[in-house]
């Protein structure tokens, strides 16, 4: 095998796959509870196992197979209603995921997770099977794929005919695999035992000459539902006569799905002059039968709930499409047989039935009925457009899969161009007036495409944040059952979009925030109703755009923060003085001052040994910043601003003599024309700024970095204030600031190497490179002033002491 | 100078005659040079290693850095830094203008560019014609050369690009 063997490439898709359903799996199950659990986001839970299971199946990872075999088979139990959603369930299924990323993280490391764990909750898994029907344990082969299951749990009448799915059966993959002769393929395909459709497929010989896969036409159409495939092999010839590229299997494909016949007709778009084709839906009458059924099935149907079921037909149960959709609309909790609605049941038609006749059981009635669309004439007007509907906004969303190595390459190319049409518009202005205005004009379009441009390309690396709000729907979960309290998260602008490498770094942050915000922050119910609260707190955590930057808050209902406590602790830590007087803001904003918060509880908002000041640097890391507000009694807000991207950064530009150098926005606080007297020099040429009672290092750029003729006194030009990280000031002796900026990051280390005091650089509108100053590191170099300044006061100090004796 | 065009026409030609006529024994694969003068001076780097040749544009200068190396610039959205060859064999300062030349070159899979006067010729030379570099204290940069060629009555210094501007010696320290 080697690395470029394609079954490893398989493998790689495999994995990338795994992530999507994990995650699916995660954020549908962390919204799960007993109350809110509908069918679909069962079902989808299920589909996300099962396609895991299919493909470990693929790749014979084992453990994996076994695990997902038996939470599926937990899920399908809760799905077909034989196993009654509590919380307790809920638990298992949680720890069953984790368990489950844990193992495809194995998997893909190629190591295996403890076995005790995973019989611990493989244990957990089984006892609710045996606690309840047996035929949840459905652990046959057939059953799996077998729609009529599901048919089973839902009528438990006569209709549970197994669908017998001739010969020999062997499961692989999640197909089942059965071989059949070419006779039985006619007959396969009438006989109907699933639902959605019934799929002749017979490749011509020729087909892997013009470039087509059966294999990929199959695992598109898994994509559209289950699919169990019965193989023919009466064609393979003997191993002399077999043409290495001919193609001689052909397949009886049943595929259970909620999809319309275009989904399915577009599977085969490619394919189907190169095949025979013959598709199904599966409804089992002929096409007659069909069509007066579906016409007469409401309002037969509608007088008699049973009707369906006493149908002399009892194929009609086999069809029973299993996938329910929120079409089904509320009647679908009622009843087992509406679980299994097919979509095409519009959600118009169910109204209707609904309106029109008095008693609601009915409503749900016609929907066995519904799928008795004609096998060869599938077009029913009115079954189809509802079902489009309804699958559109789920699974209809075209995407591609892109390497974000490319993505990243055009943002960078895109970029240049940004920066090309900058320079030819600084060009234009030194053209004559008249050659100008032409040129000028036309660079104004394409600035404008330009910039149109940079944005697509920007939003391709865009996610929206929902992925991370919805992995803390579990954290909430978690820690308010840890620390014993009832919390509701509530969320608001999920579908706000941002630069994915901000939302992979988002997690922490965020779960940190919470944690504190349920531990700290939301009081104990008791207290919470003494406090005349609701007795369940709540966590709203909202997201948004402002001013080309994203922001988002976790709000409480809470206590808010005990200022009195929070500025003692700070005193006694020697972050503040007693005699500072801190605004309500500022004091709120201390619980992010390094040092404040340590493992043992002091405020609302810290603990867990790891304090807020971690939560600011995180957020600081990727350009943003943070800052609480706290109103006592009503709760607290932390606010984080971030950057829509970290490819780009708002700086302001400054000249130091005939250079210029770009200071973050993020970093900057103000700017300054210094009086003379608030300039008092010390040691070594360093000087402070008194500003407002407060003393801040100056830091010399000009001198640090060896510029000549730049102003040597910062009374000539200007004094930028930054301030780090941790919150160290300094302040930045400049001629002048030109302006600000977006500028693109550019790294020093490709081509060179790091440079003290310099964090990246850029490049400017003339094309000319300028380097990012690094405020974290000059307020270092500022602070080791800092410190001179306060020997040299207390030596002047003891000077003048001295003198006085 | 009257060689060069000479030199150039040769290259294509001797190329595969060297490439299937020559046995092994011989060990002469054909070596392309670019040349380039700095003062009097002539020096050559392997074609291979040449990224571009590009005009003499001001690079910005970065704080704290060696002499030699005279700042940053833009290689289409590259950061690239310059180094005044000049200056780094201790042979004067270039006061470059437009005339000058950067000759950008890849070095342990970073770009750097190399400010020279001017570039001069591409030069053939057969691998056994290339002769080791003098070595000895007396004669500290003979670490930055792989060797010496003749062309044509010119001598021509090969510059050993990873001695050069591989691992960087340059201090980082800043001088605060």
């Amino acid at each position: 095998m080697s690395d470029t063997d394609p079954f490893e490439q398989f493998k790689e898709t495999f994995f990338t796959e795994c992530r999507e359903y994990l995650d699916e799996i995660e954020q549908e199950l962390s919204a799960l509870t007993p109350e809110s659990a509908d069918d679909e986001s069962l079902n989808s839970i299920f589909r996300g196992v099962h396609s895991i299971k299919g493909g470990a199946g693929t790749f014979g990872f084992d453990q994996l197979i076994a695990f997902t075999h038996q939470f599926e088979s937990v899920l399908d139990a809760l799905r077909s209603h034989e196993l009654d959603l509590t919380d307790d369930i809920v638990d298992v299924l949680l720890a069953s995921s984790d368990i489950q990323v844990a193992l495809v993280d194995a998997a893909e490391e190629g190591s295996e997770v403890d076995p005790a764990q995973v019989d611990d909750v493989v244990a957990k898994l089984s006892a609710l099977l045996s606690g309840d029907a047996p035929a949840a344990t459905a652990e046959t082969p057939a059953e799996e794929d077998a729609p009529a299951e599901q048919a089973e749990a839902a009528v438990p009448d006569e209709a549970a005919e197994e669908p017998s799915v001739d010969d020999e059966e062997e499961e692989v993959d999640g197909f089942v695999v059965v071989t059949a002769d070419a006779e039985d393929l006619g007959d396969a395909a009438g006989d109907a035992s699933g639902s959605g459709f019934r799929i002749g497929f017979r490749p011509n010989p020729d087909m892997f000459r013009r470039a087509n896969e059966p294999l990929l036409i199959l695992r598109e159409l898994e994509g559209l539902g289950e699919v169990s495939a019965t193989a023919d092999t009466s064609r393979v010839p003997t191993l002399e006569e077999l043409d290495p590229e001919g193609a001689y299997l052909a397949w009886v494909i049943d595929l259970e799905s909620d999809a319309d016949r275009e989904a399915v007709d577009e599977v085969f778009e490619f394919v189907a002059d190169d095949c025979i084709l013959e598709i199904d839906v599966l409804g089992g009458d002929t096409p007659a039968d069909a069509e007066t059924e579906a016409n007469t099935a409401p309002a037969e149907s509608a007088d008699a709930p049973a009707s369906a079921i006493d149908d002399p037909e009892p194929d009609e149960f086999g069809f029973v499409p299993v996938k329910a959709t929120a079409d089904a609309e509320d009647d679908a909790e009622q009843g087992p047989a509406e679980a299994i609605a097919p979509e095409a049941v519009a959600s118009a038609e169910a109204e209707d039935t609904a309106a029109s006749e008095p008693t609601p059981i009915e409503a749900v009635s016609p929907e066995p009925a519904q799928p008795a669309t004609a096998p060869k004439e599938p077009q029913k007007p009115a079954a189809k457009p509802a079902a489009k509907a309804g699958s559109a906004d789920k699974k209809g969303a075209m995407s591609i899969r892109v390497d974000l190595g490319k993505v990243d390459r055009l943002v960078n190319m895109v970029g240049e161009l940004v920066i090309s049409q900058a320079m030819l518009a600084q060009q234009v202005t030194g053209v004559s007036k008249d050659a100008a205005a032409g040129i000028a004009e036309g660079l104004d379009d394409l600035g404008l495409t330009v910039r149109d441009i940079q944005e697509s390309v920007m939003s391709i690396r865009a996610q929206p944040v929902q992925s991370v709000f919805a992995r803390m729907s579990r954290i909430v979960r978690d820690t308010a059952r840890d620390v014993g309290k009832k919390i509701n998260m509530e969320t608001v602008g999920e579908d706000t979009e941002v630069d994915k490498t901000i939302i992979e770094h988002l997690t922490d942050p965020l779960t940190h925030m919470i944690r504190n915000a349920i531990d700290h922050g939301v009081e104990s119910p008791e207290d919470r109703v003494a406090a005349g609260k609701d007795a369940t707190g709540t966590i709203t955590l909202s997201a948004g755009h402002r001013g080309g930057r994203v922001v988002i808050e976790v709000i409480d209902d809470g206590a808010g923060i005990n200022r009195e406590r929070v500025l003692g602790k700070a005193i006694e830590k020697g972050l503040v003085q007693p005699e500072d007087n801190l605004t309500d803001e500022e004091i709120d904003n201390l619980v992010f001052a390094p040092g404040f918060s340590t493992a043992e509880a002091v405020s609302n908002l810290s603990g867990r040994g790891v304090g807020m000041d971690v939560v600011r640097r995180n957020i600081q890391d990727l350009g943003g910043r943070v800052s609480i507000s706290s109103e006592p009694g009503q709760g607290s807000r932390i606010t984080m601003t971030l950057p829509l991207t970290l490819a780009v950064m708002d700086g302001m530009i400054v000249r130091v003599g005939s250079e210029t150098f770009i200071v973050p926005l993020t970093n900057m606080i103000e700017s300054i024309k210094p009086e003379a007297d608030e300039i008092h020099p010390l040691v070594n040429g360093v000087s402070v700024l008194a500003k407002r009672g407060v003393y801040t290092p100056l830091v010399a750029v000009h001198e640090l970095f060896a510029i000549p003729e730049a102003a040597i006194d910062p009374v000539e030009g200007l004094i930028v204030m930054v301030e780090n990280e941790s919150g160290d000031q300094a302040g930045l002796v400049v001629d002048e600031i030109i302006g600000q900026q977006q500028v693109v990051l550019k790294s020093l280390e490709t081509n060179y190497e790091a440079v003290g005091g310099v964090s990246a650089a850029t490049i400017l509108g003339d094309g000319r490179v300028a380097l990012i100053l690094d405020v974290a590191g000059l307020c270092d170099i500022a602070r080791t002033h800092g410190g001179e300044v306060a020997r040299e006061l207390a030596r002047r100090n003891s000077e003048i002491l001295e003198e006085a004796v | 100078m009257e060689a060069t065009p000479e030199t150039i026409e040769q290259a294509p030609a001797a190329q595969p005659a060297v490439v299937d006529n020559r046995s092994e024994d011989l060990a002469g694969d054909l070596r392309e040079f670019i040349t380039f003068t700095i003062g009097d001076l002539e020096y050559g780097v392997d074609i291979i290693d040449v990224h571009e040749i590009k005009g003499w544009t001001a690079p910005t200068r970065v704080p704290n850095a060696p002499p030699y190396m005279t700042g940053v610039s833009n290689l289409r959205g590259e950061i690239v830094p310059n180094y005044d060859l000049r200056m780094k064999f201790g042979m004067g300062t270039t006061e470059p203008n437009r005339t000058h030349v950067v000759v950008l070159v890849k070095v342990q899979g970073r770009t750097v560019g190399v400010l020279v006067d001017s570039v001069s010729d591409i030069l053939s030379v057969p691998e056994t014609d290339i002769n080791p570099a003098p070595e000895g204290t007396d004669f500290a940069a003979a670490a930055w050369l792989d060797g010496l060629v003749n062309a044509n009555g010119r001598m021509v210094s090969l510059l050993n690009l990873d001695a050069l501007f591989g691992d960087e010696d340059v201090p980082s320290e800043m001088t605060e």
